[in-house]
């Protein structure tokens, strides 16, 4: 039973260590838009096709 | 007599319905404007026709779908110093970035186009797109490629960008966004480990715990407890100490003393080491009420960026013409009174002026709500926001900017919506009361019963601890309206926050507007009498007019691939009708006095079409061909199908229903008389400003709703408890509005308003089952008849319980598919 004198301070340290990463990753944007990432994800990446011709038709 | 039907058929772009007299029987793909005809022709035209295969798969985000709007706009003002100053940040390696509004985003399938657009435009190195602020990150190279080049290319495919207001201001809500998150965080994570520390607390309350490991955990609860007040919970506390300075009473009063008093009991009582601690419910309430105070700040700051973006209105841009004659775009900002400004035909007004010459159609439903055009003369005003439907028109500029009439009207909007008192959700109310009743009772419990000894008193005092929970009451509220709102969702009906089901739990007034509302808004022949051949000729005359009483007729009777008709010698005499040649024969169309004035008395069958049209509040046009009265045409704004069942089930609701109208008395009364309305409960003639002030008189007493569509009714919405804007209705009433009804028509309105009510009553019973739980559970246990251990086994199940009944009993009734298609 004495190991909760060591396991209650880890256990507090690592939600400290969560909670540090949570910050981290709030203050660089990560949760600022939760709606375009899940669906850009699903684009395939696929060349357009015949690029060259396109930018002359588009320009 | 012969009505109109039309087809279901869909836009191959945005896929709402088309027209029957727009469909074009020898195309594959039917648009149904020329603007989805554009972007769709300049997608297959570079390869991006990918575009329709995701949009079909992806679930929309918003749902407004509307038809793409090109405007061939020129952008220049976007390259001008002014704006790469305010909005344009320059990298160290030449790159320029900027941030700016996207409008037309509609769901992923946009953003996938949005971002292969580096693929195509030289020079343009990337595009983020955020859907869910509508919000693009553009980066690209100086000296390669322009913003305005760019700007053109987004607007070939139906998208425009706008400039961001305040670019200064969104920097800085993100900056509060990023705090309150990391507060939710810190205090969730606190909540957490109190939770789990407490547990072993309660536990080692039955079974033999050394002193050591109790006082150990209880020091921790307590650290725990001091975190969560200090750090995220605070504001509760700066919050009451405000409130005590100003002497006004406010909710936080009572959960600061009763933060207070639980983490301050808790380390007395450790200190003493005697006594129990109530440490984890304040850390937990600290975090609860943290959620609720999120989600609302959220709302309210949604509402304000949605009533900038109604700014865009009026055009950024005007033609101004200089005195040499030659013509140049400049920004609204720099016009001065008395310059001459250029509008074209279907182009929206930049300011408040007057015409210079000619006679001139305006479109002012967007002022005044008339759905008849406006017959301007030279020399008569002309207002910001009125579009030109006939003729290119010249004004002298008198104000622009925020002085016009339809800046003044976004005033009052951003006024009304700032006035409306925010409402205090329920369960926040209640929440403090609750815990400060929690430590007084089990205080009381444990000095009723030291008669028996410390050791009884203090049990009985924890149970009552343990049984009542706060839990059920702080989530109960929340979910049941998260419930609600994604039910409604499903319904066809968009609620924008959760203190709008509160706003509607008691039937009150309802205001309809007339235009677009209960009719669809749109010109149409409804009925016609005569010679069908008469007919077709009068169709191809009346496509060279650009009234929208000739839109409708040349709609209905002149189909686009019939052989073109040569019309010749045209002449169109404004407020009368319009004359000309078609195929060799002599076609005239107008009202009454016009026809007369021709063909001599009209006979007997044309007068009471005449004057059946005119009782229903259509206007008829009389036909004549080669010098005969051949037929009349009745064109009007159709009534919706539902409108007449609608205002019955809503008045069943115990609802007063009103109708607002721009229109004129006899108008206005004809519909109501349609719908069943009395003419005491008409309001007709009414502006922008009347309709708010009529909103303000009725705004004491009970709930009223305004359901609307247009500009002019903004201010109403706003000032409404609840605003409520219909499908099809203008962009920014969409934005202004609490709630939009995304199914077709009005009979999401029926759903709004019962399932508000049921969402109420809903709440109600869960606070009624979380609050008479506490209360046996706490007589039980001050009896002593419930002993800790039961009392933490019922703890999770009344809070299940009290879960399931909010997740479960709000509930929306589904639209079905037949009723979705538009009449």
């Amino acid at each position: 039973m004495s190991g909760i004198f060591i396991a209650l301070p880890v256990a507090v340290m690592i939600a400290v260590a969560a909670v540090a990463a949570f910050i981290w990753a709030a203050r660089r944007d990560q949760f600022e838009d939760l709606d375009t990432p899940p669906r850009r994800m699903l684009h395939d990446d696929v060349p357009l096709p015949s690029q060259q011709t396109e930018k002359r038709t588009l320009h | 007599m012969t009505v109109v039907a039309e087809i279901d058929c869909e836009c191959a772009h945005c896929g709402l319905p088309v027209a029957a007299d727009d469909v074009d029987s020898s195309a594959v793909e039917q648009f149904c404007c020329g603007g989805c005809r554009a972007v769709w022709t300049s997608l297959h035209s570079c390869g991006l026709e990918q575009y329709y295969e995701l949009k079909a798969r992806e679930a929309a985000v918003r749902d407004d779908r509307r038809p793409a709007n090109v405007t061939q706009r020129r952008f220049a003002h976007l390259e001008r110093p002014e704006f790469v100053a305010k909005h344009v940040r320059i990298a160290s390696d030449g790159r320029l970035s900027t941030e700016l509004c996207v409008d037309g985003l509609h769901c992923g399938a946009c953003v996938w186009l949005l971002e292969a657009l580096p693929r195509l435009v030289e020079g343009l190195l990337s595009v983020r797109v955020d859907i869910g602020r509508a919000v693009a990150l553009i980066e690209w190279e100086q000296g390669r490629v322009t913003l305005g080049e760019i700007a053109r290319r987004f607007d070939q495919l139906g998208y425009q960008l706008l400039p961001m207001l305040d670019p200064a201001a969104r920097e800085n809500d993100r900056a509060i966004d990023r705090a309150w998150l990391i507060r939710l965080g810190i205090a969730a994570a606190l909540t957490s480990n109190s939770m789990a520390v407490a547990f072993a607390l309660y536990g080692g309350l039955f079974a033999t715990m050394a002193t050591p490991y109790r006082v150990f955990f209880q020091w921790a609860s307590v650290a725990l407890a001091i975190g969560a007040l200090v750090g995220p919970g605070r504001i509760y506390f700066v919050n009451a100490l405000a409130a005590i300075r100003t002497r006004t009473p406010h909710m936080d009063i009572p959960v600061a003393l009763g933060l207070f008093a639980a983490t301050g009991s808790g380390l007395v009582n450790t200190l003493r080491g005697t006594g129990t601690i109530y440490c984890e419910s304040a850390t937990a309430l600290v975090f609860l009420l943290l959620v609720g105070r999120f989600i609302q700040y959220r709302q309210q700051r949604k509402a304000r960026q949605d009533v900038e973006l109604i700014t865009t209105l009026v055009p950024a841009i005007a033609r101004r013409r200089s005195t040499d004659g030659a013509i140049e775009e400049v920004p609204i900002e720099a016009l001065m009174r008395g310059d001459l400004v250029e509008v074209l035909v279907g182009e929206t007004v930049p300011c408040d002026g007057v015409l210079v010459s000619g006679v001139v159609h305006f479109d002012v439903a967007i002022l005044t709500g008339e759905s008849k055009p406006a017959l301007t003369n030279a020399g008569e005003s002309v207002w910001a926001g009125t579009r030109s439907l006939d003729q290119p028109a010249t004004v002298v500029v008198e104000v622009s900017g925020e002085a016009t009439r339809a800046g003044r009207l976004l005033a009052l909007v951003a006024d009304a919506s700032r006035r409306r008192p925010p409402i205090v959700e329920l369960a926040n109310r209640m929440a403090g009361w609750f815990l400060l009743a929690v430590l007084a009772g089990s205080g009381f419990t444990a000095w009723w019963w030291w008669h028996l000894g410390s050791d009884v008193a203090i049990a009985r005092a924890v149970a009552l601890l343990v049984v009542t929970c706060p839990c059920a009451l702080g989530l109960a509220t929340p979910l049941a309206i998260a419930s609600a709102l994604g039910k409604a969702a499903r319904a066809g009906v968009l609620v924008k926050g959760g203190d709008v089901l509160e706003r509607l739990a008691m039937p009150g007034t309802i205001v309809l507007d007339k235009t677009g509302t209960l009719t669809q808004g749109r010109m149409t022949v409804t009925s016609s009498e005569g010679d069908a051949t008469a007919f077709a000729l009068a169709g191809a005359l009346e496509q060279s007019s650009c009234h929208p009483i000739a839109t409708a007729i040349s709609r209905a009777f002149a189909p686009r691939n019939s052989t073109a008709a040569s019309t010749s010698r045209v002449h169109e005499r404004a407020g009368y009708g319009i004359e000309g040649e078609v195929d060799g024969q002599a076609v005239a169309l107008g009202n009454h006095a016009f026809v007369t004035e021709r063909y001599g008395e009209a006979p007997r069958w044309a007068k009471t079409f005449a004057s059946s049209a005119m009782a229903r509040a259509e206007t008829p046009v009389y036909v004549g061909v080669d010098g005969a009265l051949r037929g009349v045409i009745s064109v009007g704004d159709p009534i919706r199908s539902e409108a007449q069942s609608i205002v019955a089930q809503v008045r069943s609701l115990g609802w007063n229903v009103v109708m607002c109208s721009g229109d004129q008395l006899t108008v206005a009364r004809a519909v109501g008389r349609a719908v069943g309305l009395g003419n005491d409960e008409i309001e007709a003639g009414c502006d922008p400003e009347r309709k708010l002030a009529f909103m303000r008189d009725r705004a004491h007493a009970s709930p009223v709703v305004m359901v609307g569509d247009g500009v002019n009714d903004l201010a109403a919405m706003a000032a409404a408890d609840v605003g409520v804007a219909v499908r099809n209705g203008a962009q920014s009433a969409l934005h202004v509005a609490d709630v939009c009804l995304a199914a077709g028509g009005l009979r999401p309105l029926v759903k709004l308003l019962s399932g508000a009510q049921r969402t109420m009553r809903a709440i109600r019973i869960t606070l009624a089952v979380s609050i008479a739980y506490n209360a046996t559970g706490g007589v039980l246990a001050f009896n002593g008849l419930v002993n800790p251990l039961v009392a933490a086994v019922l703890m999770p199940v009344s809070s299940l319980t009290v879960l399931w009944l909010a997740l479960w009993l709000p509930k929306f009734d589904p639209v079905r598919r037949a009723e979705e298609v538009v009449p």
